[in-house]
């Protein structure tokens, strides 16, 4: 018998070799957010602010959540001392990112990247800092609250979009400016991708 | 205390805090179990060389455009493992030499091609993310979960199977061969395990911080303990113990994963020495 146990040892191990081989795809899905961040810090933004704030429509697709929170946006200000402006006293979230450290917050988003339909509907906050991109291929501009992880040298970017009524630049901050996200997890379909994003109600500048 | 049981509850709803933690604990565990060996045969520094082996794979692997990297990563991981350990006293190049230059030769490509040839634009990002683990134990999904217990399971049964082998491989390989048993076989199952753990830990610390993994937990149980057997057991606890500390500290107080694991190790380490001056002395 230990004979025989001897002589699978190997064979299991050559096993484990070719099992071992892991699924990348969500992280180069991940990847794509990465590079979509990394490309906006190389555009001129403030060229491609006074190009495209004419004709760029954000297209705010449908929540799938029954979460109502209170449409309210603030922009271009601090936030008011008064803690009614608070998006955490507001109202309750599903998620409240503001009070997780750096390493959760960065392993939650990446999670909701890659899982996404396990976050769907859930309501959510998250501090960040604010970018945005604009891709030729699709005649769309994106926005993103991107979170740094603990060695810094990494950044996870989740996509937002506001209201449609809110038009890029006058609506939004400069890009690198610190905001508060608040919203609702959604997803839309793109170029036959399934991509996640918040259906942000509000947008605090810090 | 009520505030940080709360938000311990909080995290540990997440299902990535325990793919982290069942990881993180098993990972330990393997590299301990290997890292008494690999110390006492004088090859402490091979976890170094071979994640930075790995290191240069995964940049071949993003150079040929792989979605799944690893089937170039573990082949190449093992076949250096073999080479190195395989060779032993009778290469012309032997021992820590030749770790050190396929070390930093492997290092250096691996860099360039990242650099030459990005796979995406966050190229620092990358390299971090390998070189130092990032976040990337948090990052885990339930087939990496299930693959690492059932490589986990094979290390541990291999190891108490060949337990009196790799003992006596371990600590005089001639007599062994002298003997007639055939010490190069159980060379090459250390060195498949140990290439194995490097590309499963690498999740874990990153392959700047895997020699740690190896060598601390073992070099701890050395102080206190002197036979194989219970340098063994204390190596394996001690790992354990300091990968569980570090992955909480982590998550609770939001530091790099990998280095806040290491440097528990490295407490561990002088709590024992300074246990082993007062043992000393009682014996004496």
């Amino acid at each position: 018998m230990r004979k025989y146990l001897k002589a699978a040892v190997p064979i299991l191990l050559a096993s484990a070799l070719l099992c071992s081989c892991k699924d990348n795809s969500a992280a180069g899905k991940n990847a794509l957010i990465d590079e979509i961040v990394s490309q906006i810090s190389a555009e001129d933004a403030a060229a491609a602010m006074n190009d495209e704030a004419k004709s760029v429509t954000t297209t705010a697709p449908e929540t799938t959540s029954e979460v109502q929170i209170s449409s309210e946006l603030t922009l271009g200000t601090n936030p008011p001392s008064s803690e009614a402006t608070d998006p955490v006293q507001l109202d309750p979230v599903d998620m409240d990112l503001t009070q997780m450290n750096a390493t959760m917050i960065y392993s939650i988003i990446y999670d909701l990247m890659v899982k996404p339909n396990d976050y769907y509907g859930k309501s959510l906050i998250v501090d960040g800092y604010f970018d945005t991109m604009y891709l030729d291929e699709f005649q769309t501009r994106y926005f993103f609250v991107v979170v740094p992880d603990a060695t810094a040298c990494c950044v996870q970017g989740l996509e937002f979009k506001l209201p449609d009524d809110k038009v890029y630049p006058d609506d939004y901050p400069e890009p690198g400016t610190d905001i508060r996200v608040r919203g609702v997890l959604g997803s839309y379909e793109e170029a036959g991708q399934t991509y996640a994003y918040i259906s942000a109600d509000q947008m605090i500048v810090k | 205390m009520g505030d940080l049981a709360a938000k311990l509850q909080l995290y540990f709803s997440y299902p990535f805090v325990w793919y982290a933690l069942i990881v993180g604990l098993l990972i330990a565990l393997c590299s301990s179990l290997l890292g008494v060996t690999l110390v006492l045969k004088r090859f402490s520094y091979i976890g170094d060389g071979l994640s930075h082996v790995a290191f240069g794979a995964m940049a071949v692997a993003g150079l040929v455009g792989l979605t799944n990297d690893m089937y170039i990563v573990l082949p190449i991981t093992v076949i250096s493992a073999i080479l190195l350990l395989r060779t032993g006293q009778n290469a012309k190049i032997n021992g820590d030499a030749a770790i050190a230059m396929i070390s930093v030769g492997a290092l250096a490509v691996g860099y360039m091609l990242m650099n030459v040839f990005p796979s995406s634009a966050n190229v620092t990002g990358d390299v971090c993310t390998t070189l130092f683990g990032s976040t990337s134990i948090l990052t885990l999904k339930e087939a990496d979960v299930i693959v690492c217990i059932i490589m986990s399971v094979i290390v541990i049964a291999a190891f108490l199977l060949f337990y009196h082998k790799i003992f006596a491989v371990t600590f005089d390989e001639n007599f062994m061969r002298a003997a007639g048993v055939k010490a190069n076989i159980y060379n090459l199952i250390i060195a498949i395990i140990t290439a194995l753990i490097i590309v499963l830990a690498m999740n874990l610390v990153g392959s700047l911080l895997i020699s740690a993994l190896i060598i601390f937990p073992a070099l701890s149980a050395m102080r206190v303990f002197k036979s194989f057997k219970s340098v063994v057991v204390c190596s394996a606890c001690v790992s354990v113990f300091c990968a569980g500390v570090g992955i909480f500290t982590s998550i609770m107080a939001g530091t790099p994963v990998g280095s806040t694991i290491v440097v528990t190790d490295i407490l561990v380490f002088f709590i024992f020495c300074i246990v082993s001056l007062f043992t000393r002395r009682r014996s004496q």
